[in-house]
């Protein structure tokens, strides 16, 4: 079908060809994997002293301490650059992907360790406030709070 | 030859071998291929426009809508010669050979042909559609510095559409059909009535009327709707003086089984880096002309789009489906206007709405300036736009409403509706997107509902009118058998999307003139 008419309607009520946006907002591109690895560089420098106290807590420090081999592992992790951390932690979650591994994340179709690692994301932003900041930053950069 | 109708004599009475109602891609490839090799028959065309479109012809195809929200019925088909591919968007791509079967997961589906029976006439289709000689598989095209893109795993490839310019066969093959004797196409000619005898079996004639007020018969050896999925239904249903419950329809199955293609703006694509090109898949790019590597090499507007295998369809028990990906610069209010309900919106709505619009867009155009920053380029993201195979749905029908047109016809009542197997298929599809890209590390994908709480407003058909004269091998499960001849009417036929009996994912009007040809070919062995 043409939408021809509809276009040029459209393209002269939005400005002369100024571009619309969609209804769902603008997330910013990428940032699951950003955020994950704020997660881990705060989790890391203060040594996992959170109060690990929920289901999704515990997955995740499962989760991070699976990638990283060890508690220490990961804390050494948290030296690493934010490159080399993306880079592991990227292959972590494709390897979820590749394994029908997934999960509906807040409308996102995520692999299961990367909406894990976004939801303590988001738990560390609201509920510790110093452990959580470079987290909190992301979630806010990212549109993941509710 | 073309022939004004409006100049015949009251109670003039017209013969012919072949009668085709309808004048589109269906009736012209029809008549053309039936004067394409000797013995020439004589063909009689009716057509219920002119050469142009005329606004009291075009409001004979208005109707009802009481289903699912859809478009002003008379806006989604063309009543003129050439028919609907005067709007048509050339989108061109074939059935699959999954779309013949009866897979027991999806009820009522299969074709009583397969795909090797109608593979044979696809290539001269194309021809006809203006298209390259091709197929459909990307490793068939040059597409230089627009690959495709490396989605991980086997459930998800990537085909393409190839593009007609479109061809407007009103146009295209307008010369041809004035020049064939054999052919009269006669002009502003309404079918008013399919008759019939009391004890049924065949047609015996046609009352045609013009909108100026003439009357005249046609009787013809063999007859063929063509006039389109919901007029074909419609003709069938109203020719009820005979036959209470119309022509063709003792079982209750004309007009129902209606299946459109959504379009649904279903989720979105967030690339991960800028450095993987999305550009193949983009509407936008639709039109950027590649060259194939089969013999001639033509060029043609190709796009890419994103299939459910069919092992994938098979393990998780779905429809058919694709995607297109739209880059997010379509404005709001582009979306709200395909939306019919905004016909009743008032003006004071429809202007805040226009004011929010422009707002919006002053918004996102500044935002997308930033991203064009150096630095900052690649941050496009994309909507996904479903086209899905429709289950086949009884209660999904075509029937007549109370509303008359100007002959005192029942105008068409349209009850589109789609079920849970749809919903299951489409978000099933998106998770295996949604892997397939991540796996491959491309993108992410983000699926705002999972529609358990019924279709968005903003989800739309795409004027493909399926389904309506089923076909079927049995009269209890269809209108029209495996050669398109409705059941027990021995010459009455039904060219075009109606005959379908599912629809795959792809666009149909390919595969209309592709079962036209086929047709045609039937038909000139039972003439002889």
């Amino acid at each position: 079908m043409s939408g021809r008419r509809g276009f040029l309607k459209s393209m002269a009520l939005g400005g002369a060809g100024l571009l619309g946006r969609h209804w769902w907002g603008t997330p910013d591109r990428g940032a699951p994997l950003d955020l994950a690895v704020r997660v881990v560089q705060a989790a890391g420098a203060v040594g996992l002293a959170w109060p690990v106290t929920t289901a999704t807590e515990r997955t995740v420090t499962q989760l991070l301490t699976s990638v990283f081999g060890s508690t220490s592992a990961l804390q050494d992790a948290a030296q690493l650059s934010h490159a080399q951390l993306q880079q592991r932690l990227a292959q972590r979650i494709q390897q979820d992907y590749q394994k029908a591994d997934l999960v509906q994340h807040r409308g996102w179709w995520l692999a299961a360790s990367e909406a894990a690692i976004l939801e303590l994301g988001c738990r560390l932003g609201r509920t510790a406030n110093n452990l959580g900041q470079s987290a909190w930053t992301g979630v806010r950069r990212a549109r993941w709070s509710s | 030859m073309f022939i004004d109708g409006r100049t015949l004599a009251a109670g003039t009475q017209l013969s012919a071998d072949v009668c085709i109602i309808g004048m589109g891609p269906a009736g012209i490839t029809l008549a053309r291929a039936l004067q394409s090799t000797a013995p020439r028959w004589n063909v009689l065309c009716l057509e219920s426009g002119g050469l142009e479109l005329d606004p009291n012809t075009q409001a004979l195809a208005k109707g009802d809508v009481t289903g699912l929200p859809y478009y002003p019925l008379e806006s989604t088909r063309l009543r003129y010669f050439g028919g609907s591919s005067g709007h048509w968007g050339g989108y061109c791509r074939q059935f699959e050979p999954i779309d013949f079967e009866a897979r027991d997961w999806v009820p009522h589906s299969g074709w009583p042909i397969r795909h090797r029976e109608l593979a044979s006439y696809y290539p001269q289709a194309q021809q006809l559609c203006e298209l390259s000689d091709c197929d459909y598989d990307p490793a068939s095209w040059h597409l230089d510095n627009t690959p495709c893109l490396p989605l991980w795993g086997n459930e998800v490839r990537t085909r393409l559409i190839q593009f007609s310019r479109p061809t407007r066969f009103g146009q295209c093959y307008r010369a041809d059909i004035a020049q064939a004797s054999d052919i009269r196409v006669y002009l502003n000619s309404n079918v008013l009535s399919i008759d019939v005898p009391s004890e049924g079996g065949r047609v015996t004639g046609l009352t045609v009327g013009t909108l100026s007020g003439g009357r005249f018969k046609v009787s013809a050896r063999i007859y063929v709707l063509a006039a389109g999925g919901i007029e074909n239904a419609r003709l069938l249903l109203a020719s009820n003086r005979v036959m209470s419950a119309g022509v063709g329809n003792e079982r209750d199955l004309v007009g129902r089984f209606f299946a459109e293609h959504m379009q649904l703006d279903s989720a979105a694509v967030f690339p991960l880096n800028g450095a993987t090109s999305f550009d193949l898949y983009a509407l936008e790019s639709r039109h950027r002309p590649r060259t194939s590597i089969c013999a001639g090499g033509s060029q043609i507007g190709v796009m890419g789009y994103l299939a459910l295998s069919e092992q994938a369809q098979r393990e998780a028990k779905t429809l058919n489906y694709s995607a297109n990906l739209h880059a997010t610069y379509w404005s709001d209010f582009f979306l709200h206007t395909r939306q019919p309900e905004q016909e009743e919106r008032s003006m004071l709505q429809a202007a805040a709405d226009a004011v929010a619009t422009v707002w919006n867009n002053l918004k996102q155009a500044g935002q997308l300036a930033l991203q064009r920053l150096p630095g900052r380029e690649g941050e496009t993201f994309y909507k996904i736009i479903t086209s899905q195979e429709q289950a086949p749905n009884p209660a999904s029908r075509v029937a007549l409403a109370t509303a008359k047109d100007a002959f005192g016809m029942p105008l068409a009542a349209l009850h589109w509706q789609l079920c849970e197997l749809d919903r299951h298929s489409l978000t099933v599809s998106l998770h295996k997107l949604a892997r397939a890209f991540g796996g491959g590390n491309l993108a992410r994908l983000l699926q705002p509902s999972d529609f358990k709480d019924g279709w968005p407003s903003y989800m739309v058909g795409s004027w493909h009118h399926c389904g309506t004269t089923r076909m079927s091998d049995s009269a209890a499960s269809g209108v029209v058998d495996a050669h398109c001849q409705v059941h027990g009417v021995k010459n009455l036929y039904v060219a075009g999307s109606s005959v379908f009996p599912t629809n795959g994912h792809g666009n149909p009007t390919l595969t209309i003139v592709a079962l036209a040809l086929r047709l045609a070919e039937h038909l000139r062995k039972v003439l002889q």
